[in-house]
């Protein structure tokens, strides 16, 4: 690929970008393309060697925030109309209310992520607290001379901690994924918002 | 290594490899990229994530008739690479620790 190819498929790719950020990456890359080719490499296999546009700007998005990617898409790129502000004023009934709603499903899909995670150790914690309780309560069970209940409690006892402590390792990488899933959703909204131009 | 180490080992990388003197995006990788993988796309986030926290600074110089970015290290980055070592010695003598009597 030469040089003009990768840009305009990188100016593609990134078309959501605040173009400040597009400007900096291109003459980013258009520096390291020329300082290789200074170093003797060619053009064609330096800019192989950067790998796939796509993944360049996969990188990039990770370090842009949600509100700058947001804030380039709504801002116009011209002046707004008198007749286009009148719309968006008497409009507001509805659009308002959308954008309420939006957020709401965000924060609720973010509230949702988090009690899962707190539900799965608060369970962990019951089964390592209720083990604990039932080993204790067996003794005492034991000592009024209820020998075939203690015996059972004991058990239904070690079972619960030994529950818990398996199930911890389970919930650690269950949480792991649930963290990694929660990253790749963000970073799938701001490739909504990235989108491919025109 | 894990991703989240190797994240914050390429920082203070690319912070060492400005620290002494001002250098430029091909130099950092051919600096870099014997100790560590370094690719051009992964050190342009890192360089826009040092600026942003004034880490570092760039200035455009004229080179063979065009400019290139030079990256230029501040008191904050000097400082983040201060840090790094001191959490280092500490966990170095915990290595140590652990590893302790399997050299004799």
């Amino acid at each position: 690929m030469k040089r003009e190819e990768f840009f305009k498929q990188l100016r593609e790719e990134m078309s959501g970008f605040p173009s400040q950020t597009i400007e900096s990456t291109i003459s980013y890359y258009d520096e390291l393309i020329d300082d290789a080719i200074e170093d003797g490499k060619s053009e064609e296999a330096t800019i192989e060697s950067f790998g796939s546009v796509e993944s360049i700007v996969n990188a990039l998005l990770k370090e842009v925030s949600i509100s700058k990617l947001v804030k380039e898409k709504v801002t116009p790129k011209r002046k707004l109309k008198s007749w286009e502000i009148v719309l968006i004023i008497l409009g507001s009934p509805i659009w308002v209310s959308l954008g309420i709603a939006l957020l709401s499903v965000c924060f609720s899909l973010y509230v949702g992520f988090w009690s899962t995670i707190v539900a799965l150790w608060a369970a962990d914690l019951a089964f390592m607290v209720g083990g604990i309780a039932a080993v204790i309560g067996s003794f005492t069970t034991f000592a009024v001379g209820a020998a075939p209940q203690a015996t059972f409690f004991l058990g239904a006892g070690l079972v619960g901690i030994g529950l818990s402590i398996v199930l911890g390792f389970a919930f650690v990488a269950l949480t792991k994924l649930i963290a990694q899933l929660g990253a790749k959703i963000i970073t799938g909204i701001k490739k909504i918002f990235v989108g491919k131009g025109k | 290594m894990d991703n989240q180490t190797k994240r914050g080992l390429l920082d203070v990388c690319v912070l060492a490899a400005i620290k002494d003197d001002d250098s430029y995006g091909y130099q950092i990788i051919k600096d870099l990229s014997p100790l560590i993988e370094i690719s051009e796309s992964t050190l342009y986030p890192i360089l826009r994530r040092l600026e942003e926290s004034h880490m570092l600074t760039v200035r455009s110089f004229e080179h063979n008739g065009r400019l290139r970015k030079y990256y230029h290290i501040t008191k904050d980055g000097l400082k983040r690479i201060d840090d790094f070592s001191e959490d280092w010695k500490e966990i170095l003598t915990i290595y140590k620790f652990i590893t302790r009597g399997k050299d004799e």
